[in-house]
């Protein structure tokens, strides 16, 4: 380490060393001063290369500037913006001559495994400017990352040494859940569980309910429904959607038992599934949601479906990490507690679920007074999700933003 | 537009060029420059641009390793430095089996270390001052192609690292059950291009201005601990005319020859160099029996010879100026200097061998010596005609009978040198001169051939009856010749009236050099004149007081036409020879201060007027300087008539010290934080400038 940063010999610098080296010795062995004259004008480029690279890692300082919400799968930009102080010194100021970035991206609360994104380079920075640079990247998985410290470094002229720096400009990035398509299984399914309050409902038409909003096309969606005017603006089909007029209020369990012999692939479909559902059911409005992450600590959230709602359910599903033993009791529990009686509730489990004995639990909740749940459906197992899911890419965060913020634009 | 790889394969292709050439003068190898060039440009032509040409991997370390086979084998046969050649063969042999592969960073990285070290191999061989002046070229070469690979590696890892995750998905679809970063960010190159083209190549010259300054400083002040210096391997050169036999007609092949020979100054008695009225004459050998067309030292096998030392200057000695010789590497073991020569110190490297009338080095001839001897041969800045002979040293007495040595009448009774006796003869016949005026006589015979206008000098010599004698032939029938039909004609002209002579072989002038104030005797000035010997030198000589009367003595004449001479010698400048001037000054001060620096040449050049600079500025600094010094400078300046050039001074020195001034102040600006400081770096234009944003990938 010198003066804060870390300078490195390259392995071409090392070669160099060693000619150098043997050209000294032989100066003074053979005493022949046109090697020794060799050996300055050696020396000197190699110093000449330790000083510029010490000058140009002098004084950066760096700004990092992330998107609020990401979701697996989604490519975002990040940008980097590089700063030099100016030099306050007589002597030594000076540009910074090709620094190389390189950002740091490690998932929290996993095994640190450190993805390197692109490396950005600032080929000049005079003392007191400032340059920004942007690279792109795709985070696979959901979860909280930590992004940073970022490395700075630099060989220019030569290449022989290089200084490194590492600035610390720690952030954190919560990368939500890959979302996918719901099935028409799916539908029947929530039409079905939800069939009793539909029964007296008239129908007007293509438009059921108020007019709620508009919203990208979706596959089985009627052409009917497509708002003609802003699919011409915007070049991509956009339909209108409706308020419900009648509320199709759901809890959504999530057991989060993985035994052995599960894959936890099962895991994050189950977990992308109801990333899914939640989104659908916030950007539809007009009902009630609450989801519960059956976890050593379970929790229960929700609400009147929002946007606000979505964020909120689905950072906790990105956070959401396998449970080594099964807290699906303790969770009815805690959604007895908490959440208004006789909703619908849909359990979701990477594993096949002993119906026997989640009815037995069930029964054991209501038989204290009246009864605290509803319709109960389960979904569990690798085959089962499938029907009613297919995993596919429509981003989470695409539909927080289009929610909450304008597109963003090149 | 050129790319930063053509770029890099054309100049690493100049650079391995040029260290070829540099290890090619080191060994005095003309075929090796010749033959890199050759393979520089095929490789760059055939290997990178068409790619007809591409060793494979295999194939170059077969060629690779057949290389070291030879050069071990070339080694080991070998002894001494011809083994460091045969490494230095090895390079070059892989230098050109690299040059034919494709190139990559390791190639590149092998191509660079090989030149370099081709260059360190040549600065262990080479000692010219060419070999410097490429040797600066080769670093500004090397650096600019560091640079340049800094570039090429940094952008063959940008497109490493940047193509992650892009080289599995090039259908474009999405990676969705990938881990980690994928990015489609394109490499962008506009900064390699720009930084090539704007700013490298004037970078590179900066740094190796730079790096040469800092290596020169280090270098010189670097203390060095003996006189090994000297003893560098040099080949060695023959100093034309010093054998003890001289053949009419050799002089002209060496004419155009402008190796240095040595380096001359002439210090009078307060150290101050000066320049002679006439060019000097450095006397060297002398040759005193004609045969055969040849010229060679005989002496009285029973006289006394031995090797003494020279003789100490002495009160007697008369009035005495110093000079001293830097002499090159040499075979002979002659030096040549004015005569007569007296010794300084214990430690001259010099001895007179009294029978062959010759100065000798003591050391090894081929290493380059120096040495002060001082010399009594000047008065007034002109050398005297006449040379004392110290009768302790030179014992000349019992060798009279060769100084009047003619050639033999032939068994036919035929005089080979009649017409020149006849000729003689005649030119004193039309003077007045008594018989015994020995001087009167020789000047007459000398005149006739240098002012005559009947003879010419010419560097084409040949013979228009090869039965002749060569300077019979001369006097007769050819009477274009050099310098030593002259001598030799005129000596032999002096024999045949009985007036003992001698030819006499060394260097008549050389080129005053006013930057170093030395003379630079070379090659070409390579002269022969010829010397009678006087029993008494006449009282009324002008500098009779100067040598020291009564003894005998040496009257030197020089038949050959002046006005040759004085063409090839005149010291009015044209810009080109002053040129010249200004590259055989720097010759001379990479050749002493470079090469061959020493502890005592590092503290007499370096460290005592370095030491004396400080004292001066230590003085300037002082408030006795401002207060009496100054004006007394001044007042004597205005006396002498040199106030405008220390006006010119001072004025420089106060524009120097007020734009330092204006520069700091800035400076000071700058970085002071006082509220509303409008040239603050916080309210520059720059520091106000918008960001620039660089994202060309949207």
């Amino acid at each position: 380490m010198l003066f804060g940063r870390s300078i490195i010999v390259c392995r071409e610098g090392w070669y160099y060393l060693l000619v150098l080296g043997f050209v000294v010795t032989g100066s003074f062995l053979r005493e022949v001063n046109l090697l020794l004259v060799l050996a300055g004008m050696m020396f000197f480029p190699f110093l000449l290369n330790l000083r510029t690279v010490i000058i140009s890692s002098r004084g950066l300082t760096v700004r990092r500037r992330i998107p609020d919400v990401v979701s697996a799968g989604e490519t975002f930009h990040i940008d980097l913006a590089l700063s030099k102080l100016p030099s306050r010194f007589w002597l030594g100021g000076g540009a910074s001559w090709v620094i190389h970035a390189q950002d740091k991206i490690q998932p929290l609360a996993k095994k640190p495994e450190i993805t390197v994104p692109p490396r950005l380079t600032f080929w000049r920075l005079a003392p007191g400017q400032r340059e920004d640079q942007s690279y792109r990247c795709c985070l696979a998985d959901r979860g909280r990352y930590e992004l940073g410290p970022v490395t700075l470094s630099s060989g220019f002229p030569l290449g022989l040494v290089r200084a490194e720096r590492r600035v610390k400009s720690a952030d954190h990035l919560i990368v939500l859940p890959r979302l996918g398509q719901l099935t028409n299984a799916w539908r029947r399914l929530y039409q079905e569980v939800h069939q009793g309050s539909r029964a007296n409902h008239h129908k007007h038409g293509v438009s059921q309910g108020e007019f709620h909003s508009l919203r990208d096309w979706r596959p089985g969606d009627s052409r009917r429904r497509i708002h003609w005017r802003t699919t011409a603006r915007r070049g991509a089909p956009v339909v209108r959607q409706y308020e419900q007029n009648r509320e199709q209020n759901l809890v959504l369990l999530i057991d989060a038992w993985l035994p052995d012999g599960v894959d936890p692939v099962t895991f994050e479909k189950v977990v992308s599934f109801a990333s899914t559902v939640v989104t659908d059911i916030c950007q539809r409005g007009g009902s009630h949601l609450y989801l519960g992450l059956a976890t050593e600590r379970p929790t229960v959230g929700g609400g009147p479906s929002s946007t606000g709602l979505m964020r909120e359910l689905l950072e906790s599903l990105a956070v959401l990490a396998p449970a080594s033993v099964n807290h699906l009791a303790p969770l009815l529990t805690v959604v007895r507690e908490t959440v208004p009686p006789a909703m619908t509730t849909v359990i979701l489990s990477p594993r096949a679920l002993d119906l026997a004995v989640l009815e037995r639990e069930i029964h054991r909740q209501n038989d204290n007074g009246r009864s605290r749940f509803g319709r109960i459906v389960t979904i569990s197992g690798d085959q089962e999700i499938g029907e009613y899911f297919q995993p596919d890419v429509p981003s989470a965060a695409r539909s927080v933003r289009r929610q909450t913020e304008p597109q963003m634009s090149a | 537009m050129i790319t930063i790889q053509r770029t890099l394969q054309i100049a690493f292709a100049v650079m391995a060029s040029l260290g070829t050439m540099l290890l090619g003068m080191g060994s005095d190898n003309v075929v090796l420059p010749i033959v890199a060039v050759f393979v520089a440009v095929t490789s760059v032509y055939f290997t990178d641009i068409v790619g007809w040409i591409r060793l494979n991997r295999t194939f170059a370390s077969f060629a690779a390793l057949l290389a070291v086979a030879i050069a071990l084998t070339d080694f080991f046969q070998l002894q001494g430095e011809r083994q460091l050649l045969a490494i230095a063969y090895l390079l070059i042999y892989l230098q050109i089996v690299v040059m034919y592969q494709q190139k990559d960073t390791r190639i590149y990285w092998q191509l660079f270390m090989l030149s370099l070290l081709q260059v360190v191999v040549a600065a262990a061989l080479n000692f010219s001052a060419i070999f410097g002046l490429l040797l600066a070229l080769y670093l500004v070469i090397a650096l600019f192609v560091l640079s340049l690979f800094f570039l090429y590696r940094d952008a063959g890892e940008l497109r490493a690292v940047n193509s992650f995750g892009a080289s599995t998905n090039g259908s474009g679809q999405r990676d969705s059950g990938r881990r980690g970063v994928r990015t489609t960010k394109p490499l962008a190159q506009s900064w390699h291009e720009d930084l090539l083209n704007r700013r490298l190549v004037w970078r590179s010259i900066a740094e190796s201005i730079v790096t040469v300054g800092l290596t020169l400083v280090f270098f010189l002040l670097l203390p060095r601990s003996g006189d090994l210096a000297m003893a560098r391997r040099v080949t060695g050169q023959r100093m034309v005319g010093f054998t003890d036999t001289v053949r009419l007609g050799d002089l002209g092949n060496i004419s155009d020859d402008y190796s240095s020979v040595m380096r001359v100054w002439f210090l009078d008695s307060d150290d101050q160099p000066f320049q002679l009225l006439r060019p000097p004459m450095f006397r060297g050998t002398v040759v005193n029996h004609y045969e055969n067309s040849t010229w060679t030292l005989r002496f009285d096998p029973r006289s006394e010879g031995q090797v003494l030392s020279l003789k100490p200057l002495d009160a007697s000695s008369g009035r005495a100026v110093r000079q001293t010789i830097h002499l090159e590497p040499q075979h002979e073991d002659t030096v040549c200097a004015v005569y007569p020569v007296y010794e300084l110190s214990n430690n001259t490297p010099l001895l007179f061998d009294s029978r062959k009338q010759q100065l000798l080095r003591q050391r090894t001839r081929l290493s380059k010596i120096e040495m002060t001897v001082a010399t009594t041969g000047f008065e007034r800045n002109v050398q005297l005609d006449i040379t004392p002979v110290d009768l302790v040293v030179e014992r000349y007495r019992s060798q009279e009978s060769e100084l009047t040595q003619l050639p033999r009448v032939l068994s036919d009774g035929v005089d080979p040198l009649k017409k020149l006796k006849e000729a003689a003869a005649e030119v004193l016949a039309d003077t007045d001169l008594a018989a015994d005026d020995r001087i009167g006589r020789a000047r007459a015979l000398e005149q006739y051939l240098r002012d005559s206008g009947e003879f010419t000098y010419s560097l084409r010599t040949g013979r228009s009856d090869p039965d002749l004698d060569p300077v019979e032939d001369f006097i007769a029938n050819n009477p274009s010749g050099h310098c030593e039909y002259f001598s030799s004609a005129l000596t032999l002209m002096l024999r045949s009236q009985n007036i003992p002579a001698r030819m006499v072989i060394g260097f008549n002038g050389g080129k005053w050099n006013s930057l170093g104030s030395y003379y630079q005797v070379r090659q070409l000035n390579a002269h022969s004149w010829v010397e009678v010997y006087l029993n008494d030198i006449p009282e009324n000589h002008p500098f009779a007081d100067s040598i020291g009367l009564p003894k005998p003595g040496w009257l030197r004449l020089d038949p050959t036409p002046t006005i040759a001479i004085e063409e090839r010698d005149s010291n009015q400048l044209t810009l080109a020879e002053r040129a010249r001037e200004w590259m055989n000054y720097g010759e001379y001060l990479w050749s002493d201060y470079i090469v061959d620096l020493n502890a005592r040449r590092q503290r007499e050049g370096i460290y005592e007027p370095l030491s004396y600079t400080v004292d001066h500025v230590k003085a300037l600094m002082s408030r006795d300087f401002w207060a009496r010094g100054l004006p007394a400078a001044v007042r004597k300046a205005a006396e002498d008539g040199t106030l405008p050039y220390l006006g010119a001074w001072l004025a420089a020195l106060l524009i120097c010290a007020l734009t330092l001034a204006v520069l700091l102040f800035r400076r000071l600006l700058r970085i002071l934080p006082w509220p509303g400081n409008p040239w603050h770096w916080r309210r520059s234009k720059r520091s106000q400038r918008p960001a620039t944003a660089s994202v060309g990938f949207y």
